[in-house]
């Protein structure tokens, strides 16, 4: 049977940078939308970084890795959006898209005369996505603040630490993966509205509310507590044992979580400890608590003398929860992963092969296209401009001469 | 009550779900419009129902933090679906919903005979949206899993935390808001098939796969990929950066607390002009800013160390630098820029009392988010049963001595 990708027939105007927008809009492109990536004709924003370090290899621009990991599945054109014949070009795109998103701090749309007033002016039904790191009003809406700031500031990194430590984050770009995935979801959501009455709208996600949505309950329990929540560590409130324990090896752990009477018992006979299995009062976790370093020692007495694999299927076999504290070797080679072909491993034309997250979600009947490697700067222009906007050679020849959409990016000097 | 402004206004959910994950995914659909019921186990309902914190500290299952928290504005029926004798009940209300959420352990379903293939036989437009730690079908599919197994095997923990100390959690429940928040992002796009073919899907999510889409993949598997060897966690910078990457990126301590610093590739020279300090711009300097990261460490401590954490955010937003305060729970509930947006809103609930809950990131400006509470176990039977299912009131009582509702 022929199956269709969700988004068919969906067309995107992506004005995102960085990592927040691409995610959204890469998660979109891979269910099937047409994503126009507009960018910057002096190159990308976030290639701004490793372009500092360019050794003079040609096409640079082309192996931004971020880039290229977050902007898969999707067209690039370039327009100069300061320029008066720039902006009138994006709005043509618009005129013929859904959406337009962007990722820019609250001023920009309107100082460029593209706020969603004007646009719905060229298209009255369009969706406007814009995505501020705290909001498109407030105080606070004019800082600047990328994903990890977030953390700070929605309550997240307070909460995140070893025991009696320092507040901590999450590895990398949590907040920004995890806004990126709600805007694809609101965003979807305003679509479904508009197949329904026929109305688009400006949808307003703020990365902060993102982060804080995930933690929510913390919020609750400050109320009924009235102290703050200490941070953990691996521990949990309830269960124990609840952590990660060395195994054999250099910087080689499983995680544990015992959370019943019955995977308490078959722990303790799995390790050998009959001490413990046959110590009734133990059943409570209570007790356990009280004499925790001499179960723990326990644990890890057995679990070192083990590869973290080995443990973790001879755990299973038994129905404790254990999992291996995977590294990126790990994922690479894991039966599992491999089997389910969770990864998405791309080429690309300059950067070459590449391996990067594939989608959370599997369909029984709907298809996804992954496997797309990112555009190369200003890859589609010549393509769009002819055949979505219909323009003539001439024409197109002053847009790229001009610099308004140039094909490779340009250094430009402002009066 | 309906409100016509909402993206998802009219479609129907079920859920059958325990816990976080499915307790987030349809909190978010919730949220944009849809009529949630949560079908929950009679007498003791969802076992989110049984985690704590509870108000006052006393366990109650109409008291519990998170429950409250993920549950406003959901309906609440019993039924105990895995009993033969709720069969047809649970079967006529999958025929007038849109949407199940269920996270049984893969396989469960079929064996109660209430699979996709019953489920779509009755409603081909139905979407089942199934959430387990590691997915349908593979290997490990009938692991046990639990939020910290799933936040190990994605591979998030190896890179969180100290680089002399053991892999890190990061705080609450990561892996399953994931698996949520993916379950409901995969919902979105399976109603909008079925806008196309008219057509339901049932949706596998795995919430280690969940997590791990939240990689940073160039870090984690491109550098692997590259130099033969895993990368590292690095405390709160970021990791795997080669020694030209931008810095900085990490938490800092300074007079009255901790911040978070970060370079703005749009304002290179900002941080040097901020602090005063010209080293901090110096060209040498930022050519190889990774390289310098202790060093540039160094400096900053030096200057945070004579301002509080309002200071910091005040003066270098100012001059366009983005660094940010690291606020307690306390604080991110009651400063001036969610009081304005009026993110955490009052609810009152008929036993937890008045509390000031999060809304959600899904507020439009066309619609009020609606600030209702958390169901009380089973507050809706009547509602459901008798009014919508049309099922004689008989029938009800005997099936509640029974156990099934």
């Amino acid at each position: 049977m022929s199956t269709s990708t969700p988004l068919t027939n969906i067309r995107i105007a992506d004005l995102t940078n960085v990592i927040a927008g691409p995610v959204a809009t890469r998660v979109l492109g891979h269910l099937g939308a047409e994503i126009i990536k507009v960018e910057l004709p002096w190159g990308r924003a976030i290639g701004n970084i490793a372009m500092h370090g360019d050794n003079g290899d040609s096409r640079a621009y082309n192996k931004v890795k971020t880039f290229n990991e977050v902007n898969r599945a999707k067209k690039s054109i370039a327009i100069d959006l300061t320029h008066e014949t720039g902006k009138n070009l994006f709005k043509e795109i618009v005129s013929v898209s859904d959406i337009v998103i962007q990722n820019y701090s609250p001023r920009v749309m309107g100082n460029l005369g593209l706020a969603y007033e004007n646009l719905r002016k060229v298209k009255p039904d369009i969706i406007m996505v814009s995505m501020p790191a705290l909001g498109l009003e407030g105080p606070w809406s004019n800082y600047i603040s990328f994903g990890p700031g977030t953390d700070a500031l929605g309550g997240l990194s307070s909460v995140t630490g070893y025991k009696n430590g320092r507040p901590h984050k999450p590895g990398n770009f949590y907040a920004d993966h995890n806004s990126g995935f709600h805007v694809a979801t609101g965003i979807m959501a305003s679509l479904f509205r508009k197949y329904q009455t026929g109305e688009g709208q400006h949808l307003e996600i703020v990365l902060r509310e993102a982060t804080m949505s995930v933690i929510g309950e913390y919020f609750i329990e400050y109320q009924f507590r009235g102290k703050e929540p200490e941070r953990l560590g691996n521990d949990h409130p309830v269960f124990f044992p609840h952590g990660i324990f060395a195994c054999k090896g250099s910087d080689s752990w499983i995680a544990i979580s015992i959370e019943s009477e019955k995977e308490w018992h078959s722990l303790c006979e799995l390790i050998g400890a009959t001490d413990l299995k046959n110590d009734s009062s133990l059943v409570k976790v209570d007790s356990r608590r009280l004499i925790s370093q001499k179960i723990e020692a326990q644990i890890t007495k057995w679990t070192m003398q083990r590869d973290n694999k080995q443990v973790m299927h001879l755990m299973q076999n038994q129905g404790i929860r254990a999992g291996i504290v995977a590294k990126a070797s790990d994922l690479l080679s894991d039966e599992h992963v491999a089997e389910r072909e969770y990864l998405d491993t791309v080429e690309h034309p300059d950067a070459g092969t590449y391996t990067s997250p594939g989608l959370p979600f599997k369909f029984s009947r709907a298809s996804t296209n992954l496997g797309v490697t990112a555009p190369m700067f200003s890859e589609h222009s010549l393509h769009l401009l002819s055949e979505l906007l219909a323009k003539d050679t001439e024409t197109i020849k002053s847009l790229v001469d001009l610099g308004t959409t140039p094909l490779e990016p340009i250094d430009r000097v402002y009066t | 009550m309906a409100n016509s402004d909402l993206a998802l206004t009219g479609i129907k959910v079920l859920d059958i779900s325990r816990g976080f994950s499915g307790g987030y995914c349809t909190k978010i659909l919730r949220d944009l419009g849809a009529e949630v019921i949560k079908v929950e186990i009679p007498n003791s309902g969802d076992t989110c129902r049984t985690f704590g914190p509870f108000l006052n500290d006393i366990p109650d299952i109409e008291t519990s933090a998170p429950y409250l928290y993920l549950n406003a504005g959901k309906k609440s029926i019993t039924l105990d679906v895995t009993n033969p004798q709720a069969r047809d009940t649970f079967l006529a209300l999958c025929k007038g919903s849109d949407i199940i959420v269920e996270n049984f352990k893969p396989g469960f379903m079929s064996q109660i005979n209430l699979g996709y293939d019953v489920i779509s036989a009755i409603n081909s437009k139905i979407i089942l949206c199934s959430l387990t730690y590691f997915g349908q079908f593979g290997p490990y599919s009938q692991f046990e899993g639990s939020d910290i197994v799933s936040y190990a095997m994605s591979g998030y923990m190896h890179l969180t935390g100290d680089e002399d100390k053991e892999p890190l959690k990061a705080g609450g429940r990561q892996a399953e808001y994931q698996c949520g928040l993916a379950g409901a992002m995969s919902v979105l796009a399976a109603i909008l098939t079925r806008a196309l073919t008219g057509l339901g899907d049932h949706i596998d999510v795995s919430a280690t796969e969940a997590l791990t889409s939240t990689f940073d993949g160039v870090a984690y598997f491109q550098t692997y990929d590259q130099t033969g060897s895993n990368p590292m966690r690095a405390g709160t910078r970021l990791i795997a950066r080669e020694p030209t990457g931008a810095y900085p990126s990490t938490l800092l301590p300074c007079k009255d607390g901790w911040v978070h610093v970060h370079y703005s590739p749009s304002n290179p020279e900002g941080i040097g002009f901020l602090t005063g300090n010209d080293r901090l711009a110096d060209d040498d300097v930022m050519a190889r800013m990774r390289e310098h990261a202790d060093e540039i460490d160094e400096l900053l401590i030096e200057w945070l160390r004579g301002h509080t954490r309002e200071e910091v955010q005040t003066l270098a937003q100012e001059v366009r630098v983005p660094f940010t305060m690291v606020q307690s729970v306390e604080e991110t509930l009651s400063d001036e820029q969610n009081q304005h947006r009026n993110f955490f809103v009052p609810i009152e609930h008929e036993i937890a009392g008045q509390m000031t809950y999060p809304t959600s990131p899904f507020r439009l400006k066309t619609a009020e988010w609606q600030a209702l509470p958390a169901p009380i176990l089973g507050q809706n039977n009547h509602e459901i049963y008798v009014e919508q299912l049309q099922l004689d009131p008989e029938e009800i009582s005997r099936m509640k001595k029974g156990g099934i509702v």
